[in-house]
Parts: structure tokens; C-alpha cells; sequence
């Protein structure tokens, strides 16, 4: 099987200037692969150092050392440790996709077009956009009068479920996604682990964060514990 | 995915106010918490700017008031002269020559062809003895557009899509609110399908609606038509909303530029850490 993304001891400090050039050690020799269409799970505790390994991969954060050899589509090979901000751009717009675990748009936006957008941005018109939103947040559960509501007014979950599917209805190549399941029913919870899971069967190769032992066992085909920003042990694979 | 499809490149700019000496420039800058020569007294505005904008890219300008964020675009858009330095437009004459050392029609052609620009105060674009529609025909006239038919058609669409009513297109932006000036000084900054548009400072002083209302213009516009676009903003939040990369100015230096989610997330010069850090 064709890896991915191949992270080979990839470090990330901080250094914080305005408190004396404090530093924060928060990711130590990582290395690991990501295989074409394989979900791998992160699990481990608050401050053991996930979400600084998926932002050091989408370059919110500037790793300190390290290589991440990203095999784009597109471009072919890519360390995105070197990578140039243009390149990252161009990842970003075409193949790589971040979900965070709150969501952040231009206020005043409908639910509907904030989750359309994404699709419209790979060249989709708004109305077959908002047509495909609107099934998906239907799927999620969301009700219809909220659709054209703007989601800064939103509760958690609703919020949840924007962020989701808007991460996943434009079908990237490469998904990066923290918490998928947390403040979710049930029932909500199962419609968005299939949805990850249609993904993966379309190709797609996922790293995601999770507390959720249920998710995770659903979904992911091996995980990886961090403790203080290091592997614990070798990828476990799951039942 | 190569950076050589620049479409505007800005090389050593540097706007200096007063008599400068031979070292001034080593005089100012962030390590020396001013930009004023201590020697001369000069101003150094801006000092020795380097950047490229890419077609259909959102440039943010963050820095605090007097960090010389403004000068660069006004100087772009041939309001002030710069002191030294080059900038090349892909767009005109294959990107082989400086602007500034170009004619003054040539200059009037860039600004009305190929530039637009949105000020903060809309007095300093809009000509408010003249009517809404009047002021986006004017820019219209100056891009060589002479049928009056085809003028008004341009001017009403322009204000739909600004959703400023049309129904007080002959009405002067005196009599609006500013938001509602403001995106009449956008439509006329857009009336020539601008390849460039710079926005200064745009959303501050509005009210936070029509801030909303604005901004989501903007990226409405940008999505629709694809401009290139240098947003200059002392709020972080504007910034994030609306650019990709962002240039991060000090005392009239570039001290940090990036994508905009890292300078935000992960800043690693003092300034912007202190800057970031002091987001409400």
C-alpha cells in the first residue's frame, strides 16, 4: 500500500519571546505513516500534544525539525516542513482539508452557505452546492429552519455539525479532524462516523483526534497514543 | 504551483519624511522602538519592503497605527511617491518595468485600469458633490467608457451587488450611512474589473453589522471575481476573515510574514507574539 504522508522525527517547540524566551517543548522526535486511505485514530490525553501534530501537518504551527513527506496528487512529493506558504495554499485549496473542533466563518453567512462554500470553492456552482448541503445537514440532523440562520447564534453540537460537513462534503484528498464526534447524540454521532467512514472508501486518508473510544473503534484502522508530546507505543491496530 | 506567476512584485520600497543622512536607515526600525532618525529626525515610513502578490491572492498588512501599513498601498496606488524602490505589475508591459518610474498618463492608466482602491475615510474616494451612480461613472469616463446607457446599466448593477439600494443611485453618499459609503466606494473601486484592489482600513469606525456586511462583500467579490486583493487592517479578526498570507509591519519594517493562520496561531517575532496575544 502507497503511504501518504511519512512524518519522520518531527519536532515542534515553542518560543515564547514575551516571557523571556520561555520554551515549550510540546512534540519530541515524532515519526510515523499515514497510508493512502487509511484512518488512522490520535488518542491520549489533554497536552499530550494531538492537535500540535495535526497543525505542525497543516502548518498553522511551523515544525522545528523534522521531515513531513506529503505524496500530493497534483504536485508529486512534498516535505511540508520546507514547503513554501504558496505551496501550502495550493494543498490547501485542493487537497488537504483541516477541521478544527470550533468553528470560525465571516459572521452573517447562512448555515447553508457556509458549509456550501467549500464545494463552491472547488468550482461547484452555489446552486448544486447549497443543494448537496442542504441533504447533508438534513443527514446530520439539522433542522431546516436553520438552514438560512447565521451559526455564530448556534449551540455547540449545531456548530459541530456545520463544521463537519463542511469539511467533508467537498471530498478531500487528505483530511485532518479534531473531535469529530464530541457534543453529538448518538444517533448524529453514527451519521457522521459513516460519513467519515464513505470517505475513507473513496479514498480519502484521514488522521483524526478523538476521546471517543467508540468512534474510534468504529473507524479507525490504527492508532497512535501520544504522551507528552511523544508515540507511546507502536500504532495499535483496531478490532 | 511555481511562485514565478506573480502578478504584482515589490522590491526595496522605501518611503523616508524629512532630510535623511546616509545612515538613517540603520537608525529606525523595531530594534530601535521608533521610526524616527534620532540624528536627523527623518521618518522612515517604510524601509526596504520586499513582497509578491499572486493572482486571485488576499495579502493582509497588520501592524499598529504608524507602522507605515498604509503608505505601502498609497504608494502602489501612486498617492505618495516612494523614496526608493521598484514595483512590477504582470499585467503591464509583461512585468519588465517599474511603475514608478513610469509617465503620469501611464500612471493614470494603471490606477484606472488595472487598480482600485478603497480608503478608509470615503471622502478620500468618493467625490461627494457628485451622485452614487455619478461617482462610479467617473471611473468608468476615466477607463475610457463614454455610452451613457452602458454607464448607468455598470453603476446599478454594481450598487445591486454592493446592495446599496438602487433606488438612491442619484442621491450624493453625503446623505448615506457609512457603511453604506463605504460600499459605494467599493463598487466604484471595482467598476473596471480591477485585476488589484487595495483596501485600507476599510471596516473601522462601522458599526460591528455592518462591518459583517461589509466583509462578507468583500469575500463575496473576491470568490465571484477572483481579484487580487492587499487588505491593510490594524484588527487581527478582519484579517483573519478575509486574507491568506499576511505581512506583519513594525516601525516600517516587514518584521514577520506568513500564512495567516500561523502568524495568528504561532507567531514567532516578539511583536506579533505581544500583538496576538493582546487580541481581545
Amino acid at each position: 500500500m502507497k503511504y501518504i504522508l511519512d512524518v519522520q522525527n518531527l519536532s515542534k517547540n515553542f518560543l515564547l519571546h514575551i516571557l523571556n524566551d520561555k520554551k515549550i517543548e510540546a512534540l519530541d522526535k515524532l515519526s510515523f505513516r499515514l497510508m493512502k486511505g487509511e484512518i488512522i485514530g490520535l488518542m491520549g490525553k489533554s497536552g499530550s500534544g494531538k492537535s500540535t501534530l495535526m497543525k505542525c501537518i497543516y502548518r498553522t504551527y511551523l515544525p522545528t525539525s523534522g521531515a513531513m513527506v506529503y505524496h500530493s496528487e497534483k504536485y508529486g512529493k512534498i516535505d511540508l516542513v520546507q514547503a513554501s506558504d504558496f505551496q501550502i495554499i495550493a494543498l490547501r485549496k485542493s487537497e488537504i482539508t483541516y477541521c478544527s473542533q470550533f468553528l470560525s466563518v465571516i459572521p452573517r453567512v447562512s448555515a447553508v452557505d457556509v458549509v456550501s462554500e467549500t464545494l463552491v470553492a472547488k468550482g461547484a456552482s452555489w446552486e448544486y452546492a447549497r443543494g448537496v448541503s442542504k441533504e447533508f445537514l438534513s443527514q446530520l440532523g439539522l433542522a431546516e429552519e436553520l438552514w438560512d440562520a447565521y451559526p455564530s447564534t448556534f449551540s455547540g453540537g449545531e456548530q459541530q455539525r456545520i463544521n463537519v460537513a463542511r469539511a467533508i462534503i467537498s471530498k478531500p484528498g487528505f483530511l485532518l479532524i479534531d473531535e469529530p464526534t464530541a457534543s453529538l447524540d448518538q444517533k448524529t454521532k453514527d451519521v457522521v462516523i459513516d460519513k467519515i467512514l464513505d470517505l475513507k472508501n473513496s479514498g480519502t486518508s484521514i488522521l483524526c483526534i478523538s476521546h471517543d473510544e467508540y468512534a474510534i473503534k468504529k473507524m479507525a484502522d490504527r492508532v497512535i497514543e501520544l504522551k507528552n508530546g511523544q508515540i507511546v507505543a507502536e500504532p495499535i491496530t483496531a478490532e | 504551483m511555481d511562485n514565478t506567476n506573480w502578478l504584482l512584485k515589490v522590491e526595496g520600497l522605501t518611503k523616508i519624511y524629512g532630510e535623511p543622512d546616509a545612515n538613517t536607515l540603520n537608525r529606525t526600525g523595531s530594534l530601535f522602538n521608533s521610526n524616527q532618525c534620532p540624528e536627523t529626525g527623518a521618518i522612515v515610513a517604510c524601509n526596504n519592503i520586499n513582497f509578491s502578490l499572486y493572482p486571485g491572492e488576499v495579502l493582509g498588512i497588520v501592524g499598529e497605527s504608524g507602522s507605515g501599513k498604509s503608505t505601502i498601498v498609497k504608494m502602489l496606488y501612486f498617492d505618495f511617491e516612494p523614496t526608493s524602490g521598484s514595483a512590477c505589475l504582470s499585467v503591464f508591459k509583461d512585468g519588465e518595468r517599474n511603475i514608478f518610474e513610469e509617465t503620469n498618463q501611464k500612471k493614470r492608466f494603471l490606477r484606472n485600469h488595472k487598480m482600485g482602491m478603497v480608503y478608509q475615510n470615503p471622502r478620500d474616494g468618493l467625490n461627494f458633490r457628485f451622485t452614487s451612480g455619478g461617482n462610479i461613472a467617473e471611473k468608468l469616463l476615466m477607463a475610457g467608457n463614454f455610452n451613457v446607457g452602458s454607464i448607468r446599466e455598470r453603476a446599478s448593477s454594481l450598487l445591486a451587488s454592493t446592495e446599496v439600494s438602487i433606488a438612491r443611485m442619484d442621491e450624493t453618499p453625503a446623505a448615506f450611512s457609512g457603511g453604506m459609503q463605504q460600499r459605494v466606494q467599493i463598487s466604484k473601486a471595482i467598476a473596471n474589473n480591477p485585476p488589484l484592489l487595495f483596501l485600507d482600513e476599510v471596516t473601522t469606525g462601522l458599526d460591528v453589522s455592518v462591518q459583517a456586511k461589509v466583509l462578507d462583500m468583500i469575500r463575496k467579490l473576491q470568490q465571484e471575481l477572483g481579484i487580487a486583493m492587499i487588505v491593510v487592517s490594524h484588527d487581527l479578526s478582519v484579517i483573519r476573515m478575509l486574507t491568506d498570507r499576511t505581512l506583519v509591519m513594525k516601525d516600517g519594517h516587514i518584521v514577520e510574514q506568513g500564512l495567516t493562520d500561523q502568524i495568528l496561531q504561532d507567531p514567532q517575532n516578539t511583536y506579533t507574539q505581544l500583538l496576538v496575544s493582546s487580541l481581545l
